[in-house]
């Protein structure tokens, strides 16, 4: 039989000691650098306290950076919501099939690509020797590449929709499959169509976790730094961008500055995920 | 078929083309070259060269070292938590996914400010990238082995090898880890997927990987950047389809990995 007494099952005096390791690992790589910067966006060369780097965020230069990285992540989370919603949809009409494990497996990857292979990818797609363009010029006589340069914002935007979608749809697919046949059944034998049915019972389901699965997009793409910088350089001011490049050796490097970006940056990330848990607390009421 | 089936497979079939195309041009543009043809072989000469051979080997030596330590640090601190603290689970899971919200290029900032200086030798050695892609990697690793351990009665499992003369380590190694093979594959498909795309901390930190090396190549050689991309592409979605279609049980915990 077992020595009961030593059995490694029952709870020792100090439970916390197995924790400290990963604790410490957090602490050191993690917190200690966020923490370091944070406390840098205040401090001047003297070591003294300071608001001048906050403030030279105001400056146009670095406040349309805010405004671009904030465009490009509503315009691609919202956008890249829709679609993804819509491809969640589709796929739940065709569960199990080899089209769905095609379908999902595809999304996967695409979701995952956010970084300089997907600016390959579009480069070879509508870039100037890009597969569309060619097909665009030869076809229609339009020259793609120039009504939509690559490095453009709306180049960028493309790009990022192309994660963004799948991503919405690998996020979405198990709300959107729970929602249950009989609650449609029932609706529509109460006399509901299906625009009734959608706002009135699929829409109140599936707020909470369309609105977190938003945030996250939109997350993703403030955060994304690979796929821009690869298609259009330290030209796209985007708030990433702009801090890769004064962390980077360039002419300019300015730590204060680079520090104080992300000090912005990481307020706005703060304050979307505060959203997006309250948002999810109410999940729960429905998903039991 | 009626109306909302025509609806559904069009939309289907409009999203494959969509995902399915970039791929496909890159892939062309790639292999097709005025000297020789449809042919690899200008990717397979560009990997003669020592300036995209050595990035690579350092990536799939990084991913390797990357997965080691990840699971050396998420498994015994997971079993522990099962074990002697579960009311610690909600807080370590707070935690491991820490990472997800910090932005890499806010991590990056933070350790040229704060950790570099300290230590200018250690992060002049590529090996300073590992605890970094361990901390990307861990909101992954740690849900992939969280959600297998939930699945088994760990202090059943200890108790009955003990009882047959194990200690606990041969316990974790011969008994706890064959049961986790599912998570560890899934934790490190996903964490060898997030090394061989990232970008911002290796070329911030100025060593030398794939990523880092793909933009540098698209310079000047995009033609043989593009065939990479492919080559990565179609590599990641082998691997995720191998994921999702392998006989598994708990299939959840595939795309919960995946979606976090």
């Amino acid at each position: 039989m077992a020595p009961t007494g030593t059995a490694p099952a029952s709870r020792i005096r100090t439970p916390v000691l197995g924790f400290v390791p990963f604790l410490l690992f957090v602490s050191l790589f993690l917190l200690v650098p966020i923490a370091v910067t944070l406390v840098r966006a205040f401090t001047d060369a003297e070591g003294g306290f300071t608001l001048e780097h906050l403030v030279k965020l105001a400056e146009p230069e670095y406040a349309r950076a805010f405004e671009n990285s904030t465009k490009l992540s509503l315009l691609t989370s919202v956008g890249g919501g829709a679609g993804g919603l819509l491809l969640a949809w589709a796929l739940t009409g065709l569960r199990g099939g080899a089209v769905h494990r095609f379908l999902l497996s595809l999304s996967g990857v695409a979701a995952q690509m956010g970084g300089a292979p997907l600016a390959f990818a579009f480069i070879a797609t509508i870039g100037a020797q890009g597969l569309v363009t060619g097909w665009l010029a030869d076809g229609f006589g339009v020259q793609l590449n120039e009504m939509l340069p690559i490095n453009s914002f709306v180049g960028i935007v493309a790009a990022y929709l192309y994660f963004q979608i799948p991503m919405m749809t690998i996020l979405m697919l198990p709300a959107i499959e729970g929602l249950r046949q009989e609650w449609m059944q029932g609706a529509e034998s109460l006399g509901a169509g299906p625009i009734r049915r959608f706002l009135d019972i699929s829409l109140p389901i599936l707020a909470p976790s369309l609105a977190g699965s938003l945030i996250l997009l939109f997350a993703n793409a403030f955060s994304g730094y690979a796929a821009a910088y690869a298609m259009a350089g330290s030209g796209a001011n985007l708030v990433p961008v702009l801090i890769g490049y004064f962390l980077g050796g360039n002419v300019r490097t300015d730590q204060g500055l680079a520090a104080a970006l992300v000090t912005g940056m990481i307020l706005v990330m703060v304050a979307i995920m505060l959203v997006r848990s309250l948002l999810l607390r109410r999940v729960t009421r429905w998903t039991r | 078929m009626n109306p909302v089936r025509l609806l559904q497979f069009g939309i289907i079939t409009i999203a494959a083309f969509g995902l399915l195309l970039p791929p496909i041009a890159a892939g062309l543009l790639g292999f097709q070259s005025v000297t020789h043809g449809f042919s690899a072989i200008p990717l397979i000469e560009a990997f003669g060269e020592r300036s995209v051979l050595l990035p690579t080997l350092n990536t799939l030596w990084l991913v390797c070292a990357t997965v080691a330590l990840g699971f050396a640090l998420v498994i015994p601190t997971l079993i522990w938590l099962h074990l002697q603290a579960p009311r610690l689970l909600p807080i370590a899971e707070s935690i491991s996914l820490l990472p997800y919200i910090v932005p890499p290029i806010a991590l990056v900032s933070g350790v040229s400010l704060a950790l570099r200086p300290l230590a200018p030798g250690f992060f002049a050695n590529i090996v300073s990238l590992i605890p970094f892609y361990v901390l990307i990697t861990l909101p992954f690793t740690y849900r992939a082995i969280d959600s297998g351990l939930r699945t088994l009665d760990l202090p059943t499992l200890f108790q009955a090898s003990e009882s047959l003369g194990a200690g606990r380590l041969r316990t974790i190694l011969t008994v706890i880890l064959p049961n986790l093979k599912r998570s560890l594959l899934v934790g490190t498909v996903l964490a060898a997927t997030m090394i061989t795309g990232e970008f911002v901390i290796s070329s911030l930190l100025l060593h030398h990987t794939f990523p880092t090396m793909l933009v540098e190549l698209g310079q000047s050689k995009v033609r043989i950047a593009a065939a990479l991309s492919f080559v990565t592409m179609m590599a990641t979605w082998l691997l995720m389809a191998a994921l999702m279609s392998g006989r598994n049980r708990n299939r959840s915990d595939t795309t919960t990995a995946l979606a976090l």
